[in-house]
């Protein structure tokens, strides 16, 4: 299971990769556009990079999730004791857990109704786009999931380093 | 639910999610679940649209395409080669790469409206060398995320363009009106640095000699012409600021890659995957944080809260402090943009009743919300830079608010003298006026 | 539970509906809207609140849709026909450069029912009513030099709306259509990255366009088809007499709409001009312009279904 997690845990990273190069060529080709007779206006170009942000912003949130890296308030003391800090960690877990849950089930929905769309300048069907939703949440709740776990599991050994880090995940 | 109600609940539960330490975007995701899940009026599609619509964005672009260009220039030399030359050049003045920080952020911000890709690009490559250079991560973080914030006030600033077609006045004249109030915060930064490099006794490097300052910029040459296609890209309209950020980073590439050789594609790789990483957490809270304006403003609540200000009748000063603390304080829980969309609007009236000039109104609002990208809990340049240098928020809190203090007495002057601040763009033409 | 019963006890007592504009009070669009929730009062007689959202604070016309097909939040709105074409791909004609000759017949088909199918259309796939169709404002091209004829504007870097019929219409004139975001195009024309941009007077006049492109050439390429929409699902919701009263008001309210936004549109032209904030420039031809143009729009009705419309709109005479 750990090693399942861990393997699409580095399939997201990779896609975080790609979708990274794949913004940069419909901007680049819509500057060639402007200039050069090379390349014919593709009016798509804005439309695709924008598409792709999307994607990467939601599937780089549940990598996030996983990593510990979404951007949080730290300014209050945080408890010191095993059973304090599992409580704290077990919150917050929960919280994504719940919102995550809550999310999955309304951007179904959400999808649902895209696939009956066509987008403005390519016809993509919007599902495709619109589908980065479902799948962020997915991944937030299976890496909350693991957090829970772990959170748990460390706290029977009554340890102070909670949840993996990214090294450990071996990503980085 | 009435907007009293609405309040309470968004507010108390965001601020209550943040004590539990719930990551900023699914605290504001979570306070914004009673409503959409009990009240018939709203529903659940508006968190999904909502998210959908604020990351469907061109805009947004120029923050990866930033840091895609900070990521390369760090991995492949260019960095390095700059920094280099930079120092034979002004090394020998006390805090000099700090000053050099705030100084890039006044150009930065001359290309592009965006402090968020500011805050992002300049954290990845000003915090390291500056630790490396001996001065504290807290400060560095503080000074990067500080001095981004100049993006939105000094033109071209997008934020200025939404203003002047939200109020309808002029961007002409709202551009030149940012000229002075951001070269004012520029020299309140400046002085802060100086303050604080000789307190701490930052380091200072020994005045080089003419053959070194020339060695060190034939080996920068090719890394030189970056600078020069960013810029050139808005001095000759070759392409807009999103454009460039592109350009920027395939040109790192290229020298990086075929040019310096310090890099490899499995490198390279690497740092795409970092840049999209990175890009990801910046830009995630923008969602949820938009469907938590949306609410307010769904249920008026800023409305039902600053009705009644206007009977106060406050003269143009008063007006001028009581709008700069509304908009502090809506800085702290909303982006800059969807803040003058919804709180903007809504203040006119009340400047208006106390004669104040638009474009004065329109410098202390976009002063007063550029404060709001640095200040928690949703201050997102702060969040990018203190994650970027992988710094605890309470680590950094100290020196931002040391920072921002001088810059607070800036903003009072352009609340208290608007005959200085509207001089210029008085001045330029009375056909650009509101 | 209690919480969420008593407030369907009290949406049962008080109706309240929500418009959503993305422009400030003094717009056409704002005017009409409260024409129209006025109108609904007068008819209806018995207590209905109205709430307005403005400056665009829920979000934009895109999004007001996307509310009003869903039959949430947002009850009725204007919403340009651009924004409709996720959902009904045929709204697009309404939009459609060079499609009307002249104003007389743009006034003709909007009052007539010449694009009665694409509504139809609409209403079905959105689930949404449309009340009536408004507009009336001609888009021109804004520029940063001047041009009189066809050969002036070969060439021209011009930012188009992002439909593809634009881009296929303005390069069948020598155009170079461009991409750029709404809130770049100040910055792009300013700092040359394109010359022109094509867009109505009172927006013209809202977002400062006329700071950097003041030169107004007149192809009157559009006259500006809006629909006033409503969402079906409130609709349904409503009383009967209720009902009725949203369907006349809907229909007046366009109507003046119809009379005030085209009046206006050429008086603030004028007036624009007066203050010597643009130049306005006859262009010479616009008959040749639109000559040209027709094959490419005969190709897009027939891609999207919508020749029939086409041939209705060509009727009027
Ligand atoms: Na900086
Ligand atoms: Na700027």
């Amino acid at each position: 299971m750990r090693r399942l997690l861990r393997l699409y845990h580095l399939f997201l990273v990779g896609v975080l990769g790609l979708l990274t190069v794949f913004l940069v060529i419909p901007v680049g080709m819509q500057v060639l556009a402007r200039y050069g007779e090379i390349v014919p206006n593709y009016l798509w170009t804005e439309e695709l990079s924008r598409f792709a942000l999307i994607w990467l912003v939601m599937i780089g949130s549940a990598v996030a999730v996983r990593e510990n890296t979404n951007f949080d308030i730290d300014l209050l003391p945080t408890p010191a004791t095993p059973l304090g800090t599992l409580i704290a960690r077990m919150i917050v877990r929960i919280c994504v857990l719940v919102f995550g849950l809550v999310f999955l089930w309304g951007s179904l929905e959400y999808t649902q109704f895209g696939l009956r769309m066509t987008s403005d300048m390519s016809d993509i069907n919007m599902g495709y786009v619109y589908g980065a939703f479902p799948f962020a949440a997915i991944g937030w709740i299976v890496f909350t999931l693991e957090g829970i776990y772990d959170a748990i599991a460390v706290y029977g050994r009554s340890e102070t380093a909670l949840s993996l880090t990214e090294v450990e995940n071996g990503t980085r | 639910m009435g907007p009293g109600e609405v309040a309470v609940i968004l507010l108390g539960t965001f601020m209550v999610l943040l004590i539990l330490r719930v990551p900023v975007a699914f605290a504001l995701g979570i306070a914004c679940l009673p409503p959409l899940l009990f009240d018939p009026r709203v529903s659940l599609y508006v968190l999904i649209d909502q998210m959908y619509t604020s990351y469907n964005s061109f805009l947004l672009l120029a923050v990866p395409f930033f840091l895609l260009a900070a990521n390369v220039m760090n991995a492949g030399g260019i960095t390095d080669r700059m920094l280099n030359l930079s120092r034979t050049m002004v090394g020998h003045f006390p805090g000099a790469l700090a000053q050099m920080n705030v100084v890039l952020s006044v150009l930065f911000a001359g290309v592009s409206g965006s402090a968020t890709a500011d805050a992002a690009s300049q954290s990845k490559i000003f915090i390291p060398a500056m630790v490396k250079e001996g001065y504290d991560r807290s400060f560095s973080v503080a000074n990067t995320a500080v001095s981004s914030v100049l993006s939105v006030v000094i033109p071209p600033s997008i934020l200025m363009v939404i203003w002047a077609g939200t109020l309808s006045i002029s961007v002409g004249s709202l551009y030149i009106g940012g000229i002075l109030p951001g070269l004012m915060l520029c020299l309140a930064m400046m002085v802060t640095v100086h303050v604080y490099a000789k307190v701490r006794h930052y380091p200072r490097f020994a005045r080089s000699s003419f053959v070194d300052f020339l060695k060190a910029t034939v080996i920068a040459v090719p890394a030189l012409f970056l600078p020069f296609i960013i810029a050139g890209g808005k001095i000759f309209g070759w392409f807009t600021a999103t454009e460039s950020a592109a350009i920027a980073g395939v040109y790192a590439i290229f020298l990086a890659v075929f040019v310096f050789r310090e890099m490899d594609l499995k490198q390279l790789f690497a740092t795409f995957i970092d840049t999209g990483r990175f890009s990801a957490v910046s830009l995630f809270c923008l969602g949820t944080a938009s469907v938590f304006g949306w609410l307010l403003a769904y249920y008026k609540v800023p409305n039902a809260l600053l009705a009644s200000a206007v009977e106060w009748d406050m003269g143009i000063t008063a007006t001028g402090f009581f709008i700069a603390a509304v908009f502090l304080v809506v800085g702290c829980f909303l982006d800059a943009i969807p803040a003058i969309v919804i709180v903007g609007a809504i203040l006119q009236p009340l400047t208006a009743h106390a004669g104040m000039d638009p474009l004065h109104y329109a410098l202390i609002g976009i002063v007063s919300l550029a404060f709001g990208l640095v200040t928690p809990p949703y201050g997102l340049c702060l969040l990018i830079a203190a994650a970027s240098a992988a710094a605890p928020l309470r680590s950094v809190i100290k020196d931002t608010l040391i920072q921002i203090l001088p810059l607070l007495l800036v903003l009072v002057t352009v609340i208290m003298l608007p005959q200085l601040y509207l001089y210029l763009p008085h001045l330029v033409g009375p056909d650009l006026g509101p | 539970l209690l919480l969420a019963g008593t407030m369907s006890v009290q949406a049962q007592e008080k109706i309240v509906l929500h418009g959503a504009s993305a422009y400030n009070k003094d717009h056409i669009f704002n005017r009409s809207m409260t024409k129209f929730t006025d109108l609904v009062a007068k008819y209806y007689g018995k207590p209905v609140e109205f709430v307005m959202h403005e400056n665009g604070e829920l979000g934009n016309e895109a999004g007001y849709f996307g509310l009003m097909t869903r039959g949430t939040s947002v009850d009725f709105a204007v919403v340009a026909p651009a924004h409709m074409t996720p959902i009904a791909r045929g709204a697009g004609i309404l939009d459609t450069p060079f499609l009307f000759k002249d104003v007389d017949q743009w006034k003709k088909a909007t009052a007539g029912d010449a694009f009665k199918p694409i509504v139809d259309d609409i209403e079905k796939r959105g689930n949404v009513k449309i009340l009536g169709l408004g507009g009336g404002a001609e888009r021109n091209i804004l520029s940063k030099k001047p041009a009189s004829d066809l050969a002036g504007l070969h060439g021209l870097k011009m930012r188009v709306q992002g439909t593809p019929i634009h881009a296929r219409a303005f390069q069948a004139v020598g155009i170079v259509p461009s991409t750029v975001a709404y809130n770049e195009i100040y910055n792009a024309i300013q700092s040359g990255v394109i010359e022109a941009l094509e867009n109505e007077a009172s927006t013209n006049a809202q977002m400062r366009f006329y700071e950097v492109a003041p030169e107004v050439i007149r192809t009157r390429h559009i006259i500006t088809v809006r629909p006033l929409v409503f969402s079906g699902a409130t609709f349904e919701r409503l009383p009967p007499d209720l009902q009725a009263a949203v369907l006349k008001a809907g229909e007046e309210a366009a109507a003046w709409w119809r009379e005030t936004e085209a009046a206006e549109d050429a008086a603030m032209l004028e007036k624009m001009a007066a203050e010597g904030k643009v130049k306005l420039i006859e262009f010479k031809d616009v008959e040749a312009m639109h000559k040209k143009v027709q094959p490419v729009i005969d190709t897009y009705a027939k891609e999207l279904g919508a020749e029939d419309v086409l041939k209705n709109v060509r009727a009027i005479n």
